[in-house]
């Protein structure tokens, strides 16, 4: 008898003192994006300015009530987890990272070189945080885009409103979402990245275009026609619309199916990359006219050539951009050379800088027009 | 308490003796009677008046005696052994009798139900069988109803249900071996086998145990299951129970031995693996594909049944990020002014759920059935709105509830009731990690059970010897496929003959 | 029932006792040292594993129905029992302590991150060690019911993360050199040991004729399992991050994201079914090393030795100061390893042919 009484004390001992991570559900704050700014009145080694959105969770759920939906807290910090820290002295509920979803870095903050390096590793190292989360180059401050509410938010997006919007990217080729694990990924191999661009548009959010990174360090800038480009170019690209002109008719394409292949070999002592873009689609809208039919052969591989051309003119500026202006190999063709052709790359690698705008990029774009549509 | 002792040639001393030993019992009538009217045969039945028949009685016993003529009496029965041996013989037309000459046996005889006839001048007794008591009629079995299938269940009278199982099988390779257990209820009990397709050591270790036993009373054969058992300080049951005579057959078709008690309905199965405690008769008698669908369902349902409870604890108070993002936050919206950590939440509903259970059982008809939905929907409904509890809460515990209930075997479900607790426990502790603590203290448990020497776990844990059997555990496959008997009894002929 | 084991369990008992904590970090580990050529290393340590599996049945076949451990103490004589005992026991003790410590780190990281580790790794030392108190029968059936959960939860697994695979990053291939791929071999050898539990279960499988078969069964689903891993954690990450990751396996899976079907955070899945296999792991090793206990001390029961290794065990995994130091010190199980899968079966069977031909 006497062992069993000592048996249920030690047990019950053991229960009582345990529990250690044990936190409800409701008394977490799930932060949802992390927004990080250059602090400018950056003194005693705070260098960031964090700012963390999490969903109000009374707003939430099957009665959702008026209040505000969602909580912000900015802070200035050394590091973006010592910024969860300080927060812990003026929230009443522990921060939780585990549903992260998006990750805003300020425009100035990005051309921190060294800063960013920091913050990426951090993250990579970070057992909390997926590595799946999003980032974002915001067009001027990570905090004033975390700090709209768009209007086209339902209660049920709080949180997860940036994310989806990035899953858009299968319909369109504006932008293309990036998450942690492709952007370290993509440094690691050509030490050029590219991050979507977040930017605040009449009291709404909008993402279009991207930031080039080369070296951990934003350079520049690229718009939407040129993201496609690039989307294309690296067979990110899923689906878009895409216009040309056709005799003095403006054609209207969309793409459903797209492929694209490369091929890098050394002609004459000089690296020639061919990059073949196989597109099909269908005709969206052409004219309506008496005269004019879609069902004609003569017009359908115009238009093809017509858009064929517009293709390859935009990828030509594209590339142009990149090579001489930027000299960021976001195209993937290291990344090819590295994988296919690895003595070539042994080569290069060491000296890639110098050779990457010397190498003659051609484009050859087909297009393919599948379907037009229910009327001829 | 011995009587082994012969009987006395007077019919006085006998009947004296008789009833000194029974005194006090005075539900045992003596019927003296005197047959023959020359040199009249003193003679006395006695028998316990309401478990004799008593139309058998009268009309085949007292009529016969009563109406001997002198003729036959004196007839050329010089001795009263031949006399005994007319009567029974010629005279009395009870379908079954036996001469008996010991007294422990007269008592044992009248004490089943039988009447015994003592005759003055003799040493032998002649034993009637004149059984016949009010008894249950056979009805459906209360416990195991089915939609298609037979319809009888058996009864609290061994005959009976002996019976039943005879007509099922019509071979003479079904063998019935009568028992005594219990050194006070001498409670009658049959072993059941079929002899060319049971495994001798099988049969060999139930007669060996059973012979084993030295109880008082069996007053349940439940009693029985807890005495034979290998592991009885396990929650988990390792002999089988069931109510139907067509369930019973099946499994002494399959090489299992049936052991069936008087006064219970519940004849016990032996062996009994979670193969077959998660089987139901109903699957063999609905087609092949959905019997397959519903045996996965069972399955998940166990599952659910244990885990449930426990996987909601560790979850929302440990790890809220297992969740997609937007099931994280309605779980937390459901759950904002609950004032209870999920833990107390938990164990609060849960032990709620065992009440009304508790209740329900003792009161059955309308009464029963307005309490389950007053408490189910009321409770429920008023915890919530009261916030006490959240609506996923009512929403786990009654999946886990309905989830029991789909186990066929009851015993197995209280098994899963207990060990779900524990997990609740587990899992307040150490989250995930906990549950599956448990999950392998509780496997480790079952791996070690053996049910007569068969491995507990068995189909699904030895999978080389019993390949076949999965055909029939977690799905069934149709009969035309299923021509060899399934080896977990390792029975000595295998094939089904189709 | 006498002592039986299945041929099935008997596969079963061998995959288990060698896919421990070793596919966790394997993928990485082998990325460092031989790139994308990686997994011809872990083909030729299955190959190497395919050997010595090949020799230890023959030996254990050479002396039915007797465990190793028995027929050990006859070909050395005591005085070399006791020394072949010791080292036996010690590497168990090694072996487990660097599993549980491992699994309790992983459960640290990503399961429960306050608790204390010592509570996790007791927790899970005397839950799965317990398995070692009771009779081969019962070890064999849990390891039966691991392997089953370990196969369910790779096709899961594989099927969950294909979508994410991009097959391009398998390239460049065949870059290093030979001796480069060889050294890498000596990286794999930790993930497959285990394969020593042969010599114990052989005695007691039903049919001996089959064992070969099974066991090279065994080996090539363990092989194929850790090419499967290096292939997918590739894919995924590219070589270069790979090298990076501690864990790779279970980022992989992290990597999972499909909101629509629900499949957001498998990691919790994931998680439960690692325990599970880490059990299957701990159990057999466990019930090993009480048997080489009880040949020591020639006694029948080897139940209770369990008791006194649960707190040994203990001590020895929380020694290393942090995950870096597990990793340094897996030099001394690698070598006791090295002498039980190598060097002692070789041994004993040199030593079982020439007694073999002595009493002829």
């Amino acid at each position: 008898m006497k062992r069993i009484i000592i048996l249920f004390l030690i047990i019950s001992i053991a229960l009582l003192s345990g529990c250690w991570d044990m936190e409800e559900i409701n008394n977490r704050s799930y932060v949802s994006v992390i927004g990080m700014d250059l602090n400018n009145k950056g003194d005693n080694g705070e260098k960031f300015k964090v700012t963390y959105s999490y969903p109000n969770i009374n707003a939430l759920g099957k009665n959702p009530s008026s209040e505000q939906n969602r909580f912000i807290e900015t802070t200035s910090a050394s590091t973006a987890y010592e910024a969860t820290r300080k927060l812990s002295t003026s929230t009443d509920k522990p921060l939780f990272f585990k549903n992260l979803k998006t990750l805003v870095i300020g425009e100035e903050l990005f051309k921190e070189k060294e800063l960013v390096k920091e913050i990426l590793d951090g993250l990579g190292r970070e057992q909390r945080i997926n590595r799946k989360i999003n980032i974002l180059l915001a067009e001027g401050k990570a905090e004033d885009i975390l700090k709209i509410t768009p209007e086209k938010e339902t209660a049920s997006a709080v949180g997860t409103y940036l994310s989806d919007i990035l899953r858009n990217d299968k319909i369109t080729g504006r932008f293309t979402a990036r998450t942690l694990s492709q952007v370290l990924a993509d440094t690691d191999i050509s030490d050029a990245a590219l991050v979507p661009k977040i930017k605040i548009e009449k009291k709404d959010l909008e993402i279009s275009g991207g930031g080039i990174i080369k070296d951990y360090k934003l350079i520049g800038k690229i718009g939407e026609m040129e993201n496609i480009c690039i989307a294309m170019m690296n067979g990110d690209f899923n689906s878009d619309v895409i216009e040309a002109t056709y005799n003095d008719t403006h054609i209207s394409y969309a793409v459903t199916i797209f492929s694209s292949s490369k091929r890098v070999y050394v002609e004459g002592g000089k690296i020639i990359a061919d990059i073949d873009l196989n597109i099909e689609g269908y005709l969206q809208q052409y004219k309506l006219d008496k005269e004019l039919q879609a069902f004609d052969e003569k017009f359908l591989q115009g238009a093809e050539k017509s858009l064929e051309d517009r293709i390859k003119r935009e990828t030509l500026n594209t590339i142009e951009l990149l090579q001489k202006k930027y000299n960021a190999d976001v195209i993937g063709i290291g990344e090819w050379i590295s994988k296919f052709k690895p003595s070539l790359w042994k080569e290069i690698k060491d000296n890639y800088d110098e050779v990457f705008p010397n190498i003659e990029i051609r484009v050859n774009p087909t297009v393919e027009i599948r379907r037009t549509g229910l009327s001829r | 308490m011995e009587y082994n002792i012969p009987l006395k040639k007077t019919l006085k001393e006998n009947s004296d003796e008789l009833k000194k030993i029974l005194n006090e019992c005075d539900d045992i009538i003596f019927r003296e009677l005197k047959v023959g009217s020359n040199k009249p045969v003193s003679m006395e039945l006695i028998f316990v008046d309401g478990m004799i028949d008593r139309d058998d009685l009268s009309s085949f016993v007292l009529r016969p005696l009563l109406r001997i003529s002198d003729d036959i009496l004196s007839n050329g029965n010089k001795s009263i052994d031949s006399l005994i041996d007319m009567l029974s013989k010629e005279n009395i037309q009870i379908s079954d009798m036996k001469v008996i000459q010991n007294m422990e046996e007269v008592i044992k005889a009248v004490l089943s139900g039988e009447t015994v006839l003592l005759i003055d001048g003799s040493e032998k007794a002649i034993d009637l069988s004149t059984r016949g008591w009010p008894s249950r009629s056979i009805g459906e079995p209360v416990s195991e109803e089915t939609v298609r299938g037979p319809r009888d269940g058996m009864t609290e009278t061994l005959k009976t249900n002996i019976a039943l199982i005879r007509r099922r099988i019509r071979d003479t390779n079904l063998k019935v071996k009568m028992m005594q257990i219990g050194k006070r209820s001498k409670t009658d009990m049959a072993v059941m086998y079929m002899e060319d397709i049971v495994e001798p050591r099988l049969l060999n270790e139930t007669y060996k145990r059973l012979n084993n036993l030295k109880v008082d009373e069996i007053i349940d054969s439940s009693m029985l299951e807890s005495l034979i058992e290998d592991h009885c300080y396990s929650p988990f049951p390792q002999i089988e129970n069931t109510e139907r005579p067509d369930a019973v057959a099946a499994s002494l078709y399959e090489g299992r031995v049936a052991i069936i008690v008087d006064n219970s309905p519940f004849a016990l199965l032996v062996p009994a693996t979670v193969g077959t405690l998660m089987q139901s008769t109903e699957d063999y008698y609905t087609r092949w594909s959905v019997a397959s669908i519903v045996r996965i369902i069972r399955y998940f349902a166990a599952f659910l049944a244990v885990l449930a409870p426990s996987l909601y604890i560790a979850v929302t108070s440990y790890h809220p990020g297992l969740l997609p993002t937007r099931l994280a936050y309605y779980v937390a919206a459901s759950r904002v002014n609950v004032p209870f950590p999920s833990v107390i939440e938990a164990f609060l509903m849960e032990i709620t759920l065992e009440l009304l259970r508790e209740a329900g059982t003792r009161i059955s008809g309308p009464i029963g059935t307005t309490i389950g939905i007053v408490g189910g929907l009321i409770i429920g409904q008023a915890a919530v709105d009261a916030g006490i509890v959240s609506p996923l809460m009512i929403i786990i515990v009654s999946v886990t509830t309905i989830s029991s209930f789909a186990i066929p075997s009851y015993e197995l479900a209280t098994a899963l009731r207990f060990f779900r607790f524990l997990f609740m426990i587990y899992a307040a502790v150490l989250g995930l990690y906990g549950v599956m603590l448990g999950i392998i203290v509780m496997i480790t448990h079952m791996a070690k059970l053996d049910s007569f020497g068969i491995p507990f776990t068995s189909p699904y844990s030895g999978l080389g010897r019993e390949k076949g059997d999965l055909r029939d555990t977690i799905i069934r496959v149709p009969f035309q496929n299923m021509k060899k008997r399934p080896r977990f009894t390792f029975p000595k002929n295998r094939t089904r003959l189709k | 029932m006498e002592k039986r084991v299945s041929n099935t369990q008997f596969k079963a008992l061998i995959i288990t006792g060698v896919v421990g904590v070793g596919v966790l970090s394997l993928p990485s580990s082998i990325a460092r040292i031989a790139n994308n050529d990686g997994w011809i290393s872990i083909v030729m340590g299955g190959a190497i594993s395919a050997l010595l599996m090949y020799l230890m049945v023959s030996l254990a076949q050479m002396h039915p129905g007797k465990v190793v451990f028995e027929y050990a103490r006859e070909l050395l004589g005591n005085f070399g029992f006791y020394i072949f005992a010791v080292i036996y026991i010690i590497y168990f003790m090694m072996v487990l302590a660097v599993e549980v410590r491992v699994f309790a780190e992983v459960i640290k990281v990503f399961l429960l991150e306050n608790t204390p580790i010592e509570v996790i790794i007791i927790s899970m030392l005397v839950t799965s060690m317990w398995i070692g108190r009771y009779k081969i029968e019962v070890v064999a059936r849990i390891a039966l019911l691991m392997y089953t959960v370990l196969f369910i939860i790779i096709i899961f697994g594989v099927i969950a993360v294909f979508p994410q695979l991009d097959f391009t990053n398998i390239f460049p291939l065949f870059q290093t050199n030979l001796k480069t791929i060889i050294g890498g071999v000596r990286e794999t050898f930790f993930s497959y040991l285990g394969i020593d539990f042969v010599l114990v279960s052989l005695a007691y499988l039903e049919e001996p004729k089959e064992a070969m078969h099974y066991s090279m069964r065994a080996i090539l689903s363990v092989t194929i399992l850790y090419v499967f891993a290096f292939v997918l954690t590739i894919s995924t990450f590219g070589v270069s991050e790979l090298k990076r990751q501690v864990w790779p396996t279970i980022a992989l899976v992290r990597e999972v994201d499909f909101p629509g079907f629900f499949l957001e955070n498998i990691d919790g899945i994931i998680m439960a079914a690692w325990v599970l296999i880490i059990y299957g792991n701990i159990g057999p090793t466990a019930y090993n090393s009480t048997l080489v206990l009880s040949n020591i001390f020639k006694t029948k029961e080897h139940g209770l030795y369990v008791l006194p290794l649960v707190p040994i065990v203990y001590f020895i995994s929380l020694f290393p100061q942090n995950l870096y130091e597990v990793y340094k010190n897996m030099l001394i199980p690698n070598i006791l390893g090295f002498i039980i899968t190598i060097i002692f079966p070789i041994l004993l069977f040199i030593l079982s042919k020439i007694k073999g031909r002595r009493t002829k």
